[in-house]
């Protein structure tokens, strides 16, 4: 892992991208057909790639583009992860970028 | 039955002795981790700490606090080791974070139960049933559906 911030873009706009993505071209078709699984979206070339899990997306994502940046979301769901616990570090911001 | 593991804190939560490595175990290093059955994960870090173990970068994904908000983080992939059994899975990779959290996910890839108890500490079992048919957990509803009109 890097830290270099070329290397190393921010990332919320990694995030951002990936969502922007997933909204504008597959989420309506993907909620229909595989609500609860995962897709890493590559946000560099805006492919999909669905697994059961997430390390099976992202795994399936990394083998088909090893140079991809992907963002990870869950089909139909909010999040990927949850927490029920109290963090008082959940809203910092990033040290990059 | 599973023998002793870990420790509760003094604010009980169980904490176990783990180690991380990404890319090759030479890089592996050992940390103390509190078992977070709250959290659904793998296992969340902090950043810094996570630099040395050549962990494999996955990119991003999202993360819902228990106050209901949803923050991106960074995602890495990598191996831990617990009383000599490994998995693999997602890493959660906290910036500002001094404490590391073991989740469900982790419990789940090892077929482990976590038994707590005030005497003997932490002690994981081999799970009884461990690939149990998981319910279907219909997506949270979006849009509410309208009310009925009055009569």
């Amino acid at each position: 892992m890097g830290t270099n911030n070329r290397q190393f873009p921010n990332p919320s706009e990694i995030a951002a991208a990936g969502e922007q993505i997933y909204r504008e071209r597959y989420q309506a078709a993907f909620e229909k057909e595989h609500p609860g699984k995962y897709v890493a979206i590559n946000v560099r070339t805006a492919a999909a790639t669905i697994g059961d899990t997430p390390d099976a997306a992202m795994n399936a994502a990394r083998t088909k583009a090893g140079d991809g940046m992907f963002h990870l979301i869950r089909i139909g769901f909010p999040s990927v992860y949850s927490s029920s616990s109290q963090t008082p570090y959940g809203h910092k911001d990033w040290i990059f970028g | 039955m599973g023998t002793k593991i870990g420790y509760l804190d003094k604010n009980g939560h169980p904490n176990v002795k783990i180690k991380i490595w990404g890319m090759a175990e030479q890089f592996a290093q050992e940390f103390e981790a509190m078992i977070d059955t709250g959290f659904t994960g793998f296992l969340s870090m902090p950043l810094t700490a996570a630099f040395p173990l050549a962990l494999t970068l996955f990119g991003t994904t999202s993360y819902t606090l228990a106050d209901g908000s949803v923050s991106p983080k960074l995602l890495g992939y990598g191996t831990v080791e617990l009383e000599g059994e490994k998995a693999q899975g997602s890493i959660v990779l906290e910036p500002n974070s001094s404490g590391l959290l073991l989740g469900m996910e982790f419990l789940r890839g090892l077929n482990k139960a976590l038994v707590l108890s005030p005497k003997n500490g932490v002690v994981l079992t081999d799970d009884p049933d461990p690939d149990p048919v998981a319910p279907e957990v219909p997506p949270p509803a979006i849009d509410p559906p309208n009310p009925p009109p009055a009569a």
